[in-house]
């Protein structure tokens, strides 16, 4: 007949029989005994935690101010263009002002020589003497040459410099506004190609 | 109500004030620092009139509209 074994003798008798021989056999493996195996696992976890901890207050965190400053610019400008130049931003990354008198200029967005005659081919630059955002600066060169353009050309440098066809021009304006935009397209080829 | 803007690093910064009182403190203010912009050199224009009405160059404090932006000095790059 088998003895009725209490709590405290099971435990002893398998901690004896199995837990034991177990810890010895790992020890002399080379393994990590079961309670710092453990520990491992609740650092990785705290690791994980402390990781998830971080990105959620990146989150929260005030962003990069240079990049508020920028959509917050942009934002305004596309607020601001009329609806075909609008448009013409989206498709084109540029838009073209009527200047009353002296034609058709586009602006692109770059910070010098960004403004373009197209009859002439001559560009234009002229910033803003405060720090601003790109955007704003498409924005008040666009303000300038539709409303106060001798203004606007009596402190502009000129570069007279790019004088192509109408074809050639499009083709131009197209790549310089894809590059200047960052949206590269893979299909689109050179100007000039045959 | 009526809108300054001003171009600045931070894009643009916003001043509303109350045409109706032009005694306020508000209006006071933005009184005083549209025509410091101008003396500095800056351009204003009066943007989105509604009604098809294009953007207009503006000189005058009193004869604002809804919303103004004033460009800083501009200077050949």
């Amino acid at each position: 007949m088998r003895k009725q074994l209490t709590w405290d003798s099971q435990i002893s008798m398998r901690r004896q029989t199995w837990i034991m021989p177990a810890r010895t056999a790992c020890t002399k493996a080379g393994l990590q005994r079961t309670q710092s195996r453990t520990r491992d696992i609740w650092r990785r976890q705290w690791e994980r935690v402390q990781l998830a901890c971080e990105r959620v207050s990146d989150w929260f965190a005030p962003a990069d101010p240079m990049a508020v400053a920028d959509l917050r610019a942009k934002r305004l400008l596309l607020r601001l263009l009329s609806e075909g130049q609008r448009e013409e931003l989206n498709h084109n990354g540029y838009f073209s002002v009527n200047v009353q008198g002296r034609g058709v200029f586009c602006i692109f967005p770059r910070t010098v020589f960004n403004v373009l005659e197209v009859r002439s081919g001559d560009r234009y630059c002229c910033v803003s003497a405060a720090d601003v955002p790109l955007w704003d600066l498409m924005l008040a060169q666009k303000l300038m040459l539709e409303n106060d353009p001798s203004h606007f050309f009596s402190v502009a440098n000129r570069k007279p410099d790019l004088v192509i066809g109408p074809q050639e021009m499009h083709q131009l304006l197209s790549l310089h506004a894809r590059r200047s935009m960052g949206r590269w397209a893979q299909d689109a080829r050179p100007p000039f190609s045959t | 109500m009526k809108t300054l803007r001003v171009l600045d690093s931070s894009g643009d910064q916003v001043i509303l004030f109350d045409d109706k009182l032009s005694a306020s403190k508000a209006a006071r203010e933005a009184e005083a620092l549209f025509t410091r912009l101008l003396n500095e050199g800056s351009t204003a224009f009066k943007v989105n009139r509604g009604d098809g009405k294009l953007d207009e160059k503006v000189t005058d404090f009193s004869v604002l509209e809804n919303e103004t932006v004033l460009v800083p000095r501009i200077v050949g790059g």
